[in-house]
């Protein structure tokens, strides 16, 4: 995988993509760490004065229906909208994949259990699961959460699952046995490292996923209350003045396509970094 | 000395194929002794490479036993018998975890099995000792080729210094040149220590450069056994016949080519 075009030294187009997006990523993720104390004005502070004034030189982006600064809560949103997203995604990582680790390497009832349990979950559209979900453990961050990676770790467990099927059967399983590793340590050495590159794919495209679903219960109410700027709640907010004063609506939207896209874009890079169609080699 | 000694060998599987049960082992028996080199012929499908499963402890046998210098080995096998047996795969790039270097899977195996010394300069031995270069410590699977990554997979066999090696089918990947190499080296390991080799094979001319005795298989029974000379020179079986008389007429082909 990469140790060859490192040896070189040179970066193909896929590396370079790849560089790009990380990059990308990471400016997101300071940035977000970041913004609250970039904001220009209090997120709360509510000023009649200002309800849906338009962008202007202090408030770049405008001001909302109760005239808080736009610009000033998006910023503040952010951490928490993006940490979300990713601390779901790391939740439902780390459980699915042991999960289906475990299904994979076992086998036989566990398995056939497991496995129509992911069935059941994956039938149902995953917001509505979501929805309904939070619905019943009530509107908040924490539930919210609760809610997607319940949802989320399926994908996960499945992917796991499949590939630790796949990778057990290899030469080299057998070799590490021989080579006196107990069952434990291939486990842990030898098949789970290996199974992992399509789930680290996986779990970057979910991130963008995630985010909007997140967005998605905000909107619905169901994210955290109301005064916290969320970019689904603020979206929400503006429900009622868009036709008005578009921006509302216009910048939360914006924030939330433009993480996603960066998301999804590295999601892809590192795919195309990991799984190279032209090189097959390196997968045997 | 019976380095190896095997019972009544039973195993059969359900053919995800054909949807049959396979009596893939039947009632199989032979011992292998110390210094010895056996030799395991008989077609695809004949039982020898789940044979040697069974004693690597990598599948159970339906029933009859295993035993290894006179002690009784049982499914699933413990670290240290080991020791005593090491294994050389069919699939030479395959048997390497593609994410290792093959530096790192020699010193594991030496730590595995607490070599006391410099596990990095013992590493270098090994692989000098089945004519590798240095710098190929530094080398991941994939960037070698089969007939070297047979020569690593024996020089991971051997760090562990087994009495018994078994090696399944392990020229059979490999183009003709690279094989008489891979038999060269296992010759020479036949003349410097004194290791017993399981030889599991179905190239019968291979077979009889490199083993003192032969057992030949068919549908998972042993058919004949005996020295090299006895059964490849006077074949008591009409199985046995009929693969030394493949083996006659390709030889005769590649003569008439030439």
């Amino acid at each position: 995988m990469g140790e060859k075009t490192g040896r070189t030294g040179k970066l193909d187009r896929s590396d370079k993509r790849f560089l790009f997006w990380s990059v990308a990523v990471l400016a997101l993720l300071i940035f977000s760490l970041l913004a609250p104390h970039l904001a220009s004005h209090d997120p709360y502070e509510i000023n009649l004065s200002l309800v849906t004034a338009p962008p202007d030189s202090e408030y770049w982006m405008g001001n909302d229906y109760v005239g808080r600064c736009i610009f000033c809560r998006l910023l503040h949103g952010a951490a928490r909208s993006i940490f979300a997203a990713v601390l779901v995604v790391m939740l439902s990582f780390v459980i699915g994949t042991l999960i289906g680790t475990v299904c994979g390497y076992a086998g036989g009832r566990i398995d056939i259990i497991v496995m129509r349990l992911v069935d059941a979950v994956q039938a149902f559209p995953n917001l509505i699961f979501s929805i309904s979900v939070a619905a019943m453990l009530g509107s908040g961050l924490k539930n919210c959460i609760i809610a997607m990676v319940i949802t989320g770790w399926t994908q996960y467990a499945r992917l796991a699952r499949t590939k630790v099927l796949d990778i057990k059967k290899k030469t080299y399983v057998r070799a590490a046995r021989v080579s006196g590793m107990s069952g434990l340590e291939i486990l842990l050495y030898t098949i789970l490292p290996n199974s992992l590159s399509p789930l680290i794919v996986a779990a970057s495209m979910h991130v963008g996923n995630a985010i909007l679903s997140f967005s998605g219960l905000s909107f619905l109410g169901l994210g955290s209350p109301p005064p916290y700027p969320e970019w689904g709640t603020m979206l929400n907010d503006g429900r009622s003045t868009f036709q008005t004063a578009p921006w509302t609506i216009l910048f939360p939207g914006a924030a939330i396509v433009l993480t996603v896209m960066i998301m999804g874009m590295f999601g892809d890079s590192l795919n195309a970094k990991l799984n190279p169609r032209k090189d097959e080699s390196n997968e045997i | 000395m019976e380095l190896l000694k095997v019972e009544n060998l039973d195993k059969s599987f359900l053919s995800s194929k054909h949807a049959k049960l396979v009596h893939a082992v039947n009632q199989v028996s032979f011992t292998v002794n110390s210094g010895e080199f056996v030799a395991l012929v008989g077609e695809s499908g004949s039982g020898k490479s789940t044979v040697a499963q069974i004693i690597a402890g990598l599948t159970p046998a339906d029933s009859g036993a295993v035993f290894l210098r006179g002690e009784r080995a049982a499914y699933p096998y413990f670290r240290e018998y080991y020791k005593f047996l090491q294994m050389v795969f069919q699939m030479p790039v395959d048997s390497f975890d593609p994410r290792w270097r093959i530096g790192k899977v020699l010193e594991t195996i030496l730590k595995r099995f607490a070599y006391p010394g410099n596990r990095r300069m013992r590493a270098a031995e090994l692989l000098s000792m089945v004519g590798l270069p240095l710098a190929y410590l530094d080398k991941f699977p994939a960037q070698m080729s089969g007939g070297e990554c047979q020569r690593a997979a024996l020089a991971r066999a051997l760090a562990v210094g087994p009495e018994l090696l078994i090696c399944d089918e392990i020229t059979s990947a490999l183009d003709v040149s690279v094989q008489a190499q891979v038999i060269d080296l296992l010759l020479q390991l036949k003349e410097k220590t004194k290791i017993s080799l399981l030889f599991i094979s179905h190239d019968l001319a291979l077979v009889q450069g490199i083993s003192d005795r032969v057992l030949v298989m068919k549908d998972g029974m042993i058919v004949e056994s005996g020295s090299t000379s006895e059964v490849l020179g006077a074949p008591r079986t009409a199985y046995t016949r009929q693969l030394i008389q493949s083996l006659i007429t390709i030889e005769d082909a590649e003569k008439e080519s030439r």
